[in-house]
């Protein structure tokens, strides 16, 4: 199928799509019947002092969470043991990857020229 | 008679040397923080009007250029032979390099040193250039290090910073090892092939008997081929491959990234994400498809040799699904932006790792396009990064919160950008991760698309974290006084971002005119490689 098509394709319905969730939320938000007060928009800490960074999401906490609960553990190991910055990981690392592929394709060539 | 052209082309690697090392000198004499600027800027745009005439010669006369050096033919001198693809990749070096020039100066403006920043960059440039150009594995491995000298010097650019000094060192150690691993990959490939020209490299991979000594002053065409060569080719191979990976940083050597790319100037970093990288995936399509002929193994003269680069075209693909999927998880939990954005280079290079793997016509079209595409997305992305560091002075996305709002042009480019990355039509990065989908799909490996989908979850997440945290959250400090910085930096900005619009839409047209015919040079027609280089040698005979 032609890349063109395809994409002239896929960004109309893109924009039909986003156009239709945005005019659900302006339609909910218009008649939702509440009433605001004010007061509601100001944090409450139980008589602390809070500053708007303080009550705002942080970006770590921000969708993280789903990925932090379903891919905790990989997160882990990757932090822990692949991606630790440490050269010396790094080193050891990349030189077991160099052997196994050196060996093999060592390996894959003399068979090729004995077998 | 050498076409002039072929002056121009040949010898644009060097004029930017020149003009890099001109610079510290003239600095001594002129003492004049603009004249640095101008300086840079005007070396740069001769470098990208260079490597647009050898653009567009090289597509306009359909056959690659070789320059001689000294006019010492192949496979005596060195020679530099352009073809389409890598006439392509310099085009775009050419004009990315000039963009980030222009973007520095008003990015920089308060740093001193500004002398020694432009003589690395231009140096750098010239490193590049040199690299896609040159048609010598040794005098690769020269430019090189050329490259990543003039890089290390530039990740530690902000020398009074402790994280510049240790992401530079890192990555001058990583890249050390890198380039050791090639020189001895060197060593075996002229031990076994007796030669470091490419395409008698290429030539002898194809054939039994080695047509250029035979044109030198052989008495008669001796076979030279023994097949103990192919333990030789895949030794050279898996090193040298290696080495290129550290460069690329495909996974597990891509180590060295995420620390060099915050730490460096955003221009440098949209440098070393858009550009650096793909010296080394150049370097591995040229060895892979023109050296050894991994699309077209029938043609390859050692049945052993076609195990070992399918093989290696197995582990690509292997390491390049690692590396999509590892850096994807690891963007998501970045607060760091230029760090998430560094992540984000390791997964696409994952991609285009994956693209290459696949030797068939639509794989290399979509490697091919996705390099382009993600240099002018990623650049785009690092420089509007940058635009949004240059005002607030920060490079936490928390304390960005709110500043969207202020800057639009800014912001405005950044969403084009990530939307382009994350591979929303209409964008360019749209096209090349469509051509992906539908080469696993023709090659029969479908499951392998959910890779891509999986990771581009992922940086979705990631991106949609900052755009919302610069444009909806509420500002979390005082904002006065912020909005779009001058037009030195925002219009780079708005040309790349017209360029990744321009690059989908118009992608049809630039897939049938530009894309196809580099990979048709790249990888399935290696006697037009060779023969030019046997007709420069003949020529040079006298015949």
């Amino acid at each position: 199928m032609n890349v063109l098509i395809v994409m002239i394709k896929l960004t109309v319905i893109m924009i039909l799509v986003a156009l239709s969730l945005y005019s659900t939320y302006i339609y909910v938000r218009k008649h939702r019947g509440i009433i605001k007060a004010k007061y509601k928009f100001q944090p409450y800490g139980c008589g602390e002092e809070l500053t708007r960074e303080q009550v705002s999401v942080g970006s770590r906490g921000l969708y993280w969470s789903v990925v932090s609960k379903v891919f905790n553990k990989l997160y882990m190991i990757l932090r822990e043991k692949i991606h630790t910055g440490v050269l010396g990981d790094w080193f050891s690392l990349m030189i077991i990857f160099l052997v196994v592929i050196v060996i093999v394709l060592i390996a894959l060539s003399l068979i090729g020229v004995f077998g | 008679m050498v076409d002039p052209v072929h002056h121009l082309i040949g010898l644009t690697p060097p004029i930017t040397v020149a003009l890099a090392f001109a610079l510290p000198l003239l600095s001594l004499i002129v003492k004049s923080r603009r004249f640095a600027e101008v300086y840079g800027v005007s070396a740069t745009a001769i470098a990208a009007i260079l490597t647009a005439i050898a653009f567009y010669y090289v597509y306009l006369v359909k056959s690659p250029v070789v320059y001689t050096f000294g006019a010492w033919p192949p496979p005596v001198g060195i020679v530099y032979e352009v073809d389409k693809f890598n006439g392509l990749l310099g085009l775009v070096v050419g004009v990315v390099f000039l963009l980030v020039a222009v973007y520095s100066i008003e990015y920089l403006k308060h740093r001193s040193g500004i002398e020694w920043y432009y003589t690395l960059l231009i140096g750098m440039e010239a490193g590049m250039l040199g690299v896609l150009y040159t048609g010598d594995v040794f005098n690769l491995f020269v430019m090189l290090e050329v490259t990543s000298v003039t890089a290390y010097g530039l990740v530690a650019f902000y020398r009074s910073r402790k994280e510049s000094i240790e992401a530079a060192l890192k990555y001058a150690i990583v890249g050390s090892v890198a380039t050791t691993i090639y020189f001895i990959a060197l060593a075996i490939i002229y031990g076994s092939y007796a030669t470091l020209n490419m395409a008698q490299i290429a030539f002898k991979t194809m054939s039994k008997v080695d047509y250029f000594f035979y044109l030198i002053g052989g008495d008669r065409l001796w076979i030279t081929y023994t097949p103990m060569i192919a333990v030789g080719g895949a030794a050279a191979l898996a090193l040298a491959l290696w080495a290129f990976s550290v460069k690329a940083a495909i996974f597990p050597n891509h180590f060295w990234l995420p620390d060099a790319h915050p730490a460096a100037p955003s221009p440098i970093s949209a440098i070393l994400s858009g550009l650096l990288v793909k010296v080394g995936v150049y370097a591995i399509a040229r060895f892979l498809y023109t050296l050894f002929h991994a699309a077209q193994p029938e043609v390859l003269v050692d049945s052993a040799l076609k195990y070992v680069v399918e093989a290696t075209l197995y582990a690509l693909i292997v390491l390049g699904a690692l590396s999509a999927l590892i850096a994807g998880i690891l963007m998501v939990a970045q607060s760091d932006i230029k760090r998430l954005i560094a992540y984000s280079t390791i997964m696409h290079i994952g991609y285009i790792a994956m693209g290459l793997g696949l030797a068939t016509k639509l794989g290399l079209e979509a490697a091919i396009y996705h390099t382009i595409n993600h240099a002018v997305a990623k650049a785009l992305l690092f420089l509007a990064a940058g635009a949004f560091i240059h005002v607030v002075g920060t490079r936490n996305i928390d304390e960005l919160s709110g500043v969207g709002r202020l800057m639009p042009i800014t912001t405005l480019t950044f969403i084009i950008a990530a939307f382009s990355l994350v591979g929303l039509p209409p964008f360019n990065g749209f096209v090349s991760k469509y051509l992906l989908y539908m080469a696993f799909i023709e090659k029969g490996w479908a499951p392998l698309t959910a890779i891509i989908v999986i990771s581009s979850s992922f940086a979705l997440i990631a991106y949609v974290k900052i755009i919302y945290g610069v444009w909806l959250k509420a500002p979390v400090k005082e904002l006065k006084g912020i909005k779009d910085p001058s037009p030195i930096i925002t219009i780079p900005l708005l040309i790349l971002a017209f360029a990744c619009v321009f690059l989908g839409i118009a992608s049809p047209y630039i897939l049938d005119k530009v894309i196809t015919p580099s990979v048709v040079d790249l990888a399935y027609n290696p006697l037009n490689y060779v023969s030019e280089a046997l007709k420069i040698l003949t020529q040079a005979l006298g015949g």
